[in-house]
């Protein structure tokens, strides 16, 4: 994610540079699958149930859009993204809880169902 | 409820494992068919480039003097209008009927890579759900750890016909459609990411486009810009930026004219360097 848009004004979508801007949406978007399997893994492994599960994605969710606002972005995520903090904090959540279910089914499948 | 852990061994894993390896192999397929690029035609490029340096002049039109503005606008607008950039000029213009896309190589192109990618989506997930249909017809494989209403019952249970069991256990179709999801969502990045970056700048095949219209639709967008250059009154922009704003109204006003005057002077005598140069150009041709 060494690769930064020009510019600084959120509003002039024009000064950004769309190939950069890709880069850094793909870079944010593997962050999010691996985030999803390996959360969606230690809710299985907990044995998270009902409610619980979606909480235990939100909590991680979150914490991970504040590392990414932290340590990727430096806290100026408009240098990174057209929408700025919004697009750290929204872009991929449904996608995102999808593989998060998958997984979550899987190990909490394999390790409190089958005995 | 127990579930016999070889059901586990011969029927969830194997799904779920097929299911990841026909993901990466489609990937490397699509790869493999996509193939080098097309070269692009030289008169194709220069239209759409023609278009975008429209489109960048409006975007940009407080960057640059306004002679210099002035002189971008006249040239395009005039180039627009004559269809200069068109990729066949000749062709009858108003009222012609849209070509027919089976004639046009590229267009015929462009849709043989839509239905390639199409069918390499589209064979796979059919013969896995057919092997699983054949298969695997009628396992309960796994139970969700959350709670769902009756109506995902259908859904959930698709190929295991009991009425009283409770709605989250899952069937083995069921399971494999869980999968595709989570796939389609984001497994498929994963996988994509160990790969070539190779997906980038792919154009969708779209209809084909008339050009003449878009370049008539721009030079009317260009025509009605106006021109406010940015480096008027710069002097006071840089003061209110960082905070510093002038002291009285009187003062300022005579300092934005005077500001004002100046370049201004500058600029014809910048634009008639030009003009004279051209002249001479002109001249000696």
């Amino acid at each position: 994610m060494s690769a930064d848009a020009q510019g600084s004004g959120s509003e002039d979508v024009h000064k950004y540079v769309l190939p950069y801007i890709m880069h850094n949406a793909k870079t944010m978007q593997f962050a999010r699958a691996c985030l999803a399997a390996i959360s969606g893994s230690a809710a299985g492994i907990l044995g998270l149930k009902n409610f619980q599960g979606f909480a235990f994605y939100a909590v991680s969710w979150i914490f991970m859009s504040f590392l990414l606002l932290a340590v990727k972005t430096q806290f100026k995520p408009h240098l990174f993204f057209k929408g700025g903090v919004k697009d750290i904090f929204t872009e991929g959540l449904i996608g995102g809880l999808l593989s998060y279910i998958l997984f979550h089914t899987f190990l909490y499948g394999l390790v409190h169902l089958y005995q | 409820m127990i579930l016999d852990p070889a059901i586990r061994d011969w029927v969830l894993l194997p799904i779920m494992v097929v299911m990841l390896l026909v993901g990466i192999i489609r990937h490397h397929i699509s790869v493999l068919i996509t193939g080098a690029p097309k070269k692009p035609q030289l008169k194709a490029v220069r239209e759409s480039k023609a278009l975008l340096r429209g489109s960048q002049l409006r975007s940009f039109r407080n960057a640059i003097p306004p002679h210099a503005f002035e002189s971008r606008k006249a040239y395009l607008t005039q180039a627009f209008e004559q269809g200069k950039y068109l990729k066949n000029p000749n062709a009858p213009k108003e009222g012609a009927p849209t070509p027919n896309p089976m004639t046009d190589p590229d267009m015929m192109e462009g849709m043989m890579e839509g239905m390639k990618k199409q069918v390499s989506n589209m064979v796979p997930q059919m013969l896995i759900m057919g092997w699983i249909n054949f298969f695997f017809q009628g396992f309960v494989v796994i139970k969700l750890p959350f709670p769902l209403t009756l109506r995902f019952k259908s859904m959930l249970q698709s190929g295991v016909d009991t009425r009283d069991m409770d709605v989250t256990w899952v069937s083995s179709l069921s399971w494999y459609f869980l999968n595709l999801f989570a796939a389609g969502a984001g497994m498929n990045d994963m996988a994509a990411m160990g790969g070539v970056a190779g997906m980038a700048g792919m154009a969708p095949p779209g209809q084909p486009q008339d050009f003449n219209k878009i370049f008539l639709a721009e030079k009317e967008n260009l025509l009605i810009t106006s021109h406010d250059w940015e480096l008027n009154s710069i002097e006071e922009k840089v003061l209110k930026k960082y905070g510093k704003s002038l002291k009285s109204t009187s003062s300022s006003d005579k300092i934005e004219r005077s500001i004002e005057d100046s370049p201004d002077k500058k600029e014809k005598t910048v634009k008639d360097k030009i003009r004279a140069a051209q002249k001479a150009k002109s001249k000696r041709s």
